[in-house]
């Protein structure tokens, strides 16, 4: 398969950026989204051109370093799949693939593809935790959970905090980021008792960071690579109120 | 003296622990503010170690190669974490976890240390639990567990197919917890290059920076390298891209030995290459086993249909399939432990069976467990693994059996440590994968993750806190020293050579080479000739590297390629040291099959009398060879057997 | 205000969820009323029940709080998306595909497209009755003792042609209520001092609809408006944490016909008028 790509070339976080084009061929279907890129990169070594910086670590979909958007949809056209374990038959040869950063106020540039995703990390520190000292604790079957809380708690912890939800948001909302750690807290007895100081706190510095705010279009749903659902964000909003009033 | 001494106290197996916690010194809190402790790595090891010993009230800094310390390579880890939790009244206890742990790493663990792994494995699930960790829970809300290779008990606690995950997210709310408090500072993006030592102990680190290129210092009064595996060095495998050995390395040639390199599991369970220009192996959770059942072909003709593409898997009738692992090891059947069900697939590959167009690759297949639970019960057990398949290979698993091939996975060896996880260079510690100490030649399932976390929650946070208590009074380090400005420049020059090589092709060209000779020559079955092969070629490529390599770009920016560069070159070394203990240990244990060592069936061959120790090599310098220490493995409490999974 | 901007974006959301929900409340009371209209007794259902709304006093009372909720809701959806808009300071090149709930992604411009219909309605109907805009005007006939008699004696076929009664039929050849007054005439026939007259919301509606210009601008904001509501109703119960696998269908489908019933119900009263009257 043969691609014209179009990627975002920036030299570092205060450069001006620009579009490059570039051009790929005989790539296998069977290859991932980043191999190609790796195969780009390595053509552009030969040349003595300095290759595009992409983030990616662990290749199997469940790190979140990965990011990139592409024509249009943040981890490409594939539905539940992080970029690394997007595939080139998802596309048709001779196509032109334009790759972007992320893009948000609260996720800066910092070379070519790679953005700053620190914003996260932050609002994790805010309150995303369950305070637990190494020790006094108690038998992990004192507190039976239902299967259900359970269940709906993995599902949302299921988040590999790449940041698509930001990504493909029309307004760089990180609700359901938040909302995933907020709703998989809320929903075991352990996190009940720092629910209410955890949610605000987080919403305090996601607001703080300068994440836009949540307009329910569901974007961030129909890109999350782990099917997080928006129903955390209700969920969020519960537990917000729950904490206000 | 011995070099290696392993400090194991004296004393009933089962009491050593007990009688160490109570015998060790402390620190006082007034004195625990005066001590910065530093850790490279942020993940199962790296992050528990980092937020226990920040809530102790030591300063911890810690570092991460990524944006956030949530992205370390255990977040991969999907099947589950053991413990002897004996919740399913299955006969599992502290000790028969012990029993199983040394028996799985074909006794060349040392007891000491699997036994307090096993004792605190308990603790970790209640640590867990109380972080908010989703373990799966059956319908009465009580924590569920499954059963993995190498095990006749079900003690494997799991969250779907992500409970590394998941494990790693509760690590890294703790660590996030600290981070807030102001007891640990996180730097992220950093490279660690190399140590500082001062007066024979470590005492600081240089890193660099990966968004700006600059060289930084920081010091402290212990060390923790926490930095995983070096699985890498093999180029294909299913280790994250930024998994490197680059931290091990530099412990090594600051006087760290490092012990029983030649120790790599090969997992058997990944998804099959299929093209040259494949950057990384996907692994399929082992506890597919749990329901998967592997097979090839009866008959060479059929394997050779469909490897031409004329007949698909599912062709093939009942009779005419041969389920190997079942057929040779009736006892545990699909779940014989890791390095023997690989083998196994080597050896029906090698003998023509092989089910792809490369010839590499075996059936796992579900049909029988989807006819004997539903579709709806598997797809709950492994719904998001069969996604996962399906997503890369295009195949639907529900319908047509998986493939599966064997993939460079995990290295037990690692930095040599003692009982307090102290390496041999002092103020120097290694946790998790990077330390050698707890999973012999062989890991079990589900144990990398047990071991990361005891080593962080439980292990050191006792025994840092011995050996600071002797520093309490040398102030805080300053970064000024002569030492720490000797070590920046030898870093810097480092990484100006690479770039004065201005050869022609790129780190991963190279890469690429030395891992097919790795593949080729320190695989899963070795002999003395590949050996010797593999280690006249890495010495061939790596003067090949250090005339033809080429670098882009500059050091003072961003620069993946220079990343590269810098830890090929240190594989490239380790490679050969891995080469090398593996020609020494003229035997076949675990993870490291010497084909000439092997019974009439094809098992491996131990030679208890020879090798039952820890190989643990000291650098003597840049063209010395390296010495090759001894710590001899004594098993008092357990009867060291042939490992049997066939009845 | 700044403590209003320093309050948290979820606060804000949800103010402005309940501020939606109370306007899309008066949204049906409002195309309920005007319903009224298509009834074929001259416009007096419509006008008892504009009647009403314009002089009881507990109605005065909500004026007053569905005036200062438009202008909340307004205020803080402003608020809201210039903080989205910054969140967001370099744009894509490729407009983003991602699937999104209908008229979820144009709520703002929906919004601006409501408050221009808004700002429109006021000036026809709102501003008539406030004095500020001239609109037609009804004079109820015991009120004329309190007009100028000089100038009703003047323009006395004037007057008697606004209170006869059209329907040749009827017992009583004069009307009650004279209606569809121009500000012209009143002024004329009853003398500028005359304060006892009621804006003719009726003939002032007949009139807009029958503009085919304005019947036009009136649908398609109107259309405007649904697509708001086809979003907002959903998002509203969204926001204020009504949601779940169970109800999330529910509230949507309601959502959809809330919306669809209140598009048609505004619009079957603007195209009866034009068709009928």
């Amino acid at each position: 398969m043969d691609f014209t790509l179009k990627v975002w070339r920036q030299e570092g976080p205060k450069a001006k950026g620009r579009f490059e084009t570039y051009k790929v061929s005989n790539i296998s279907p069977d290859c991932s989204f980043l191999e190609m890129l790796d195969i780009l990169n390595e053509s552009l070594v030969a040349q003595g051109v300095e290759p595009v910086c992409f983030d990616h670590d662990c290749r199997e979909g469940i790190c979140g370093m990965c990011s990139l958007y592409i024509n249009g949809h943040p981890h490409g056209p594939d539905s539940q799949v992080t970029t690394c374990q997007l595939h080139m038959r998802k596309f048709t040869s001779g196509e032109t693939i334009y790759i972007e950063p992320w893009r948000s106020a609260a996720f800066p540039v910092i070379k070519d593809l790679v953005v700053d995703r620190q914003a996260f990390d932050k609002i994790i520190q805010a309150g995303g935790f369950i305070s637990a000292t190494t020790g006094g604790v108690p038998d992990g079957n004192a507190i039976p959970i239902p299967k259900k809380d359970a269940d709906t708690a993995m599902d949302a912890a299921a988040c590999i905090g790449c940041g698509a939800c930001v990504a493909a948001c029309k307004n760089a909302s990180a609700m359901l980021f938040v909302s995933a750690k907020v709703s998989h807290l809320a929903h075991l007895p352990q996190g009940r008792v720092e629910a209410a100081e955890r949610v605000k706190k987080m919403i305090a510095k996601m607001d703080e960071l300068g994440f836009g705010n949540c307009t329910n279009t569901g974007a961030c749903e129909a890109e999350c690579p782990k099917g997080i659902k928006i129903l955390h964000i209700a969920k969020l909003n519960r537990e917000f109120l729950k904490a206000k009033f | 003296m011995n070099k290696l001494d392993s400090k194991v106290p004296s004393g009933p197996l089962a009491e050593k622990w007990t009688k160490y916690k109570a015998e060790q010194h402390l620190v006082n809190p007034a004195n625990k503010r005066k001590l910065d402790v530093i850790v490279v790595g942020t993940g199962l090891a790296g992050a528990s170690a980092a937020a226990s010993l920040g809530a102790m009230g030591f300063n911890v800094k810690i570092f991460c190669i990524s944006d956030s310390p949530r992205r370390a390579h255990s977040i991969a880890a999907q099947g589950g974490i053991n413990a002897a939790k004996n919740y399913q009244n299955d006969g599992d206890s502290v000790y028969r976890l012990f029993y199983d742990t040394i028996k799985g790493g074909d006794y060349r663990a040392r007891e000491a240390n699997v036994y307090r792994l096993a004792e605190v494995s308990n603790n970790i699930i209640d640590q867990c639990v109380a972080q908010g960790v989703p373990f799966a829970r059956d319908y009465a809300g009580y924590l569920d567990n499954r059963s993995f290779g190498g095990a006749q008990v079900s003690r494997t606690f799991y969250a779907k197919g992500q409970t590394g995950q998941q494990l790693l997210l509760g690590a890294y709310g703790a660590l996030s917890a600290e981070i807030a408090k102001g007891s640990v500072k996180l730097y992220a993006r950093r490279e660690m290059m190399d140590i500082v030592v001062k007066d024979g102990h470590a005492c600081g680190i240089i890193c660099r920076n990966l968004v700006n290129g600059q060289l930084e210092r920081y010091s402290g009064h212990a060390v923790l390298l926490c930095t995983g595996g070096y699985g890498n060095v093999y180029f294909l495998s299913t280790n994250a891209m930024n998994s490197n050995g680059g931290a091990a390395w530099k412990a090594y040639k600051k006087g760290a030995c490092f012990a029983n390199p030649c120790f790599t599991q090969i997992h058997p369970t990944c998804i099959p290459v299929h093209g040259d220009y494949q950057s990384k192996l996907t692994l399929m959770s082992e506890s597919l086993r749990n329901d998967g059942r592997i097979w090839v072909p009866k008959e060479k003709s059929d394997a050779e249909r469909l490897r031409r593409g004329e007949i698909k898997a599912n062709d093939i009738p009942e009779e005419k399939r041969d389920y190997y692992l079942e057929r040779r090891y009736p006892a545990f059947g699909n779940l014989v432990p890791r390095d023997v069900a690989s083998r196994a697939a080597k050896e029906r590959c090698d003998a023509g069976y092989g089910v792809n167009e490369t010839g590499l690759a075996v059936f796992l297949d579900f049909k029988s467990a989807i006819e004997r639970l539903g579709k709806k019960k598997i797809e709950e057990r492994y719904g998001n693994l069969f996604q996962m398949y399906q997503k890369i290979t295009d195949q639907n698993p529900y319908e047509t059996p998986m493939m599966i091939y064997p993939a460079v996975h995990y290295t037990m060896g690692g930095l040599w440590v003692d009982y307090e996880l102290q390496t041999t260079l002092p103020g120097l510690f290694a946790l998790g994968e990077a330390n050698f100490s707890d999973h012999g030649a062989n890991r079990l399932g589900a144990s990398a993750l047990m071991q990361g976390l005891s080593d962080g929650y439980f292990v050191i946070p006792y025994t840092l806190q011995n050996f600071l208590s002797s520093h309490i009074s040398d102030g805080p380090v300053p970064t000024d020293l002569p030492e720490f400005d000797q070590t920046e420049k030898d870093v810097r020059e480092r990484i100006d050579s690479l770039f004065a090589i201005k050869g022609n092709e790129s780190p991963d060209s190279i890469h690429k080479r030395l891992g097919h000779i790795m593949w080729e020559g320190v695989g899963m079955g070795r002999t003395k000739k590949s050996l010797e092969w593999a280690i006249e070629e890495i010495k061939k490529l790596r003067a090949e590297f250090w005339k033809n390599l080429k670098v882009v770009g500059s050091a003072d920016e961003m620069n993946p390629e220079l990343e590269k560069a810098l830890r090929l070159a240190d594989f490239l070394e380790l490679g050969e040291l891995m080469a090398k203990d593996a020609l020494c240990r003229e035997e076949s244990c675990g993870g490291h099959f010497r084909e000439e060592y092997q019974t009439e069936d094809g098992e491996a061959k131990r030679d208890d009398e020879h090798f039952m120790h820890v190989a643990a090599w000291e650098y003597k310098g840049e063209d010395a060879e390296p010495e090759r220490h001894i710590e001899p493995l004594e098993y008092e409490n357990i009867k060291v057997a042939t490992r049997n999974y066939k009845n | 205000m700044s403590k209003f901007l320093k309050m948290a974006s979820v606060t804000q959301k949800i103010t402005l969820a309940l501020l939606g929900i109370f306007l899309m409340l008066f949204l049906l009371l409002h195309a309920g009323i005007n319903l009224c209209m298509l009834r074929s007794d001259g416009g007096e259902w419509y006008r008892a029940a504009a009647h009403f709304m314009g002089t009881n006093y507990i109605v005065k009372v909500f004026e007053v709080i569905l005036f200062a909720t438009f202008i909340l809701h307004i205020l803080i959806a402003l608020v809201l998306q210039i903080q989205n808009w910054r969140a967001r300071p370099t744009r894509y090149k490729v407009t983003n595909k991602s699937k999104t709930h209908t008229g979820s992604k144009f709520m703002i411009y929906t919004g601006i497209l409501v408050f221009i219909f808004l700002c429109l309605h006021m000036m026809n109907f709102y501003f008539v009755k406030l004095g500020w805009a001239e609109g037609k005007y009804m004079v109820e006939a015991a009120d004329i003792r309190y007009a100028d008699p000089a100038s009703m004696q003047q323009h006395q076929d004037k007057l008697l042609a606004m209170f006869s009664n059209p329907d040749s039929l009827a017992v009583n050849p004069l009307k009650p209520v004279a209606d569809n007054i121009t500000k012209a005439d009143l002024e004329t026939v009853f003398g500028t001092g005359f304060t006892y007259y009621e804006p003719d919301f009726y003939n002032i509606a007949k009139e807009l609809f029958n503009n085919p210009v304005y019947l036009v601008i009136y649908l398609l904001l109107i259309l405007a408006l649904g697509i708001h509501l086809v979003h907002a109703f959903p998002s509203a119960f969204h926001t204020l944490g009504m949601n779940g696998p169970r109800v999330d269908k529910p509230v949507k489908c309601i959502g959809a016909l809330y919306a669809v019933v209140v598009v048609l119900m505004f619009w079957s009263v603007a195209v009866g008028m034009n068709l009928l009257y």
